[in-house]
């Protein structure tokens, strides 16, 4: 929507000069991004390739559970931004076509944000539940959340043709808020079933911190507690 | 070398039927259980007009948005182009509208209280009546109004972890189309507007051009129910897992709008493909496929678009992989 790739990084470099000379963020920018996608799945690559390619990304790997699990200190906790796209069920998500290489993200293997991530978006099916889903929605997150700002995905179905993530990364680049980006994009082509609704699990306010409703690509809040005291649940229907 | 002929033929059987036996083992299961409905009513082409607006109208018309949203700051040189559209990216507000007028998006979502508690919304009633005024107001009405149609009321919730309840924060109207009585499908002809408190959308999302001319098209030009058919078995062996079990309850004559220069009939088949994956979710199924033996525009599954190429940048293997 916003320009073509070179240009919007000469764009976001002025911007984030400008901001960062006017308002220095709180924290750090989100200026790492990387793409980690399902094994041989081919729309799958599709969908991180129209979210990556807008960024001048440090990380274009294809996915297995390590990068999110023991070796997640190289790969996705060392990005500010990650992307996967994949099959995925409630709190989990497979690596390898929809069968295989799971990962289980309420199994307490995968803790995020404790090295330098802040927001997963995760675009595969049914990652999210919300409380029309199950009463436990925030059981699986516990564990994931270690500073991690958001967890951007789906409560239902998250496939679509990249459009949805061609959008969301523009939506992010014109300075939109990370829920708000991820939400327009999903509305800017549903019809129907395809794609389906959005679900973002994010750190409320707690003690002294403002919490990250408020975080975009150029400006976030610190990082929130290591083990939060109360995440919220923002979901379309 | 006519003694190796029945060798030669012995040979192809061999070939063909490995051929077809692994065909079989790289294919979905797939159980239609809905008949294919014969067209009844009259259908139509629609040809879409689609001729660039200059920029000058483009700016007219949002203009006129900004100061029906209530963004009394607006000035003609917030829009810039970008792309193949004139946007103005503001850090609250933003819109953007394509040079053909048919793309318009606003985002006021800051709008929405996250952190707080929000106040009165709106019934879903409401939230039509007004959707349907900002729309007038806006310049954004359909020439034809009787063609919006809604196609469902729905919103955005939200819940603490130490919440009893969920609460809502915005409810969410999705507008679709209708044309000579057929549902349009596909998001073509959409349109989508979330009203927070104010009766002031938080967002809007506009897919819609009016229809330039239509041609009708005859029962003789559609395809038969067998050949539909298996244009949906094909359509699901391509876009679905090989190893899935796919249940199609649902096949209906629509008409199909990909954004692209026509309007045009065809099939939609809805199901579910269960997933034999412990904690897999089973996945709705929802695809298009032709309906008649002249297609004006390519017609395929949501998940598959034939204007998006696949990239051909190189994906990684993870390096602590290779050490393995």
């Amino acid at each position: 929507m916003f320009n073509i790739r070179t240009k919007i990084q000469s764009r976001t470099l002025v911007a984030l000069l400008f901001i960062g000379i006017l308002f220095p963020p709180s924290s750090s920018f989100a200026l790492e991004e990387g793409g980690f996608v399902c094994r041989e799945e081919s729309g799958a690559v599709n969908e991180t390739w129209n979210f990556i390619k807008h960024f001048s990304y440090e990380q274009y790997y294809w996915a297995v559970p390590e990068v999110f699990t023991t070796w997640d200190a190289s790969y996705v906790d060392n990005m500010d931004t990650a992307f996967f796209s994949g099959h995925g069920g409630n709190f989990s998500i497979t690596t390898l076509r929809n069968c295989c290489d799971p990962v289980n993200f309420a199994g307490g293997a995968v803790s995020l944000g404790d090295l330098d991530l802040e927001f997963l978006t995760i675009d595969a099916c049914s990652v999210v539940p919300s409380p029309l889903e199950r009463a436990d929605w925030a059981s699986g997150w516990w564990k994931v959340f270690h500073k991690l700002h958001q967890l951007l995905s789906f409560r239902t179905t998250g496939w679509y043709d990249g459009r949805v993530e061609d959008q969301y990364a523009k939506n992010l680049l014109a300075g939109q808020k990370y829920i708000d980006a991820w939400f327009n994009a999903a509305n800017s082509v549903r019809s129907g079933t395809y794609p389906g609704y959005c679900a973002v699990i994010w750190a409320y306010p707690q003690g002294s911190h403002p919490g990250t409703a408020n975080d975009t690509y150029y400006s976030q809040a610190s990082d929130p507690p290591y083990d939060l005291g109360i995440m919220a649940i923002t979901y379309q229907y | 070398m006519k003694k190796n002929q029945p060798c030669f033929i012995l040979n192809s059987f061999v070939i063909l039927t490995i051929l077809a036996w692994n065909y079989s083992l790289h294919a979905a299961e797939v159980t239609i259980m809905a008949k294919v409905p014969q067209p009844k009513a009259e259908y139509s082409v629609y040809k879409m007009e689609g001729a660039p607006v200059n920029n000058k109208e483009i700016i007219a018309r949002c203009a006129n948005i900004a100061k029906v949203s209530g963004f009394k700051s607006f000035s003609r040189e917030m829009m810039k182009p970008v792309e193949d559209r004139l946007a103005m990216l503001g850090d609250e507000i933003q819109l953007s509208m394509n040079t053909s007028g048919s793309e318009f998006f606003y985002s006021n979502f800051p709008a929405l209280k996250l952190t707080e508690k929000t106040g009165r919304l709106y019934s879903d009633e409401e939230a039509i009546k007004l959707s349907h005024n900002y729309l007038k107001k806006a310049g954004l009405m359909p020439r034809y109004e009787q063609e919006l149609k809604i196609d469902h009321v729905g919103g955005i919730m939200q819940m603490l972890s130490n919440g009893k309840s969920p609460e809502k924060k915005a409810v969410v109207v999705y507008f679709r189309r209708e044309l000579d009585g057929i549902p349009v499908r596909n998001f073509g002809s959409s349109i989508t507007v979330t009203l927070a408190e104010s009766e002031i959308p938080v967002g809007v999302q506009y897919h819609w051009r009016e229809v330039a001319s239509r041609s009708k098209v005859s029962s003789r030009s559609f395809l038969n129910a067998d050949e539909i058919t298996q244009l949906i078995k094909e359509d699901i062996n391509r876009v679905y897992a090989k190893d899935a079990k796919v249940t199609v309850d649902t096949v209906a004559l629509v008409l199909y709008d990909n954004g692209g220069d026509y309007i045009q009939p065809a099939y939609l088949y809805e199901g579910i493909s269960k997933s034999s994956v412990r904690g897999v979710s089973d996945m709705p199924v929802l695809g298009y496929v032709a309906a008649l033996k002249k297609v004006y525009e390519p017609i395929h599954h949501p998940a598959y678009s034939a204007e998006l190429k696949t990239p051909t940048v190189r994906i990684e293997k993870p390096s602590h992989d290779k050490d393995e």
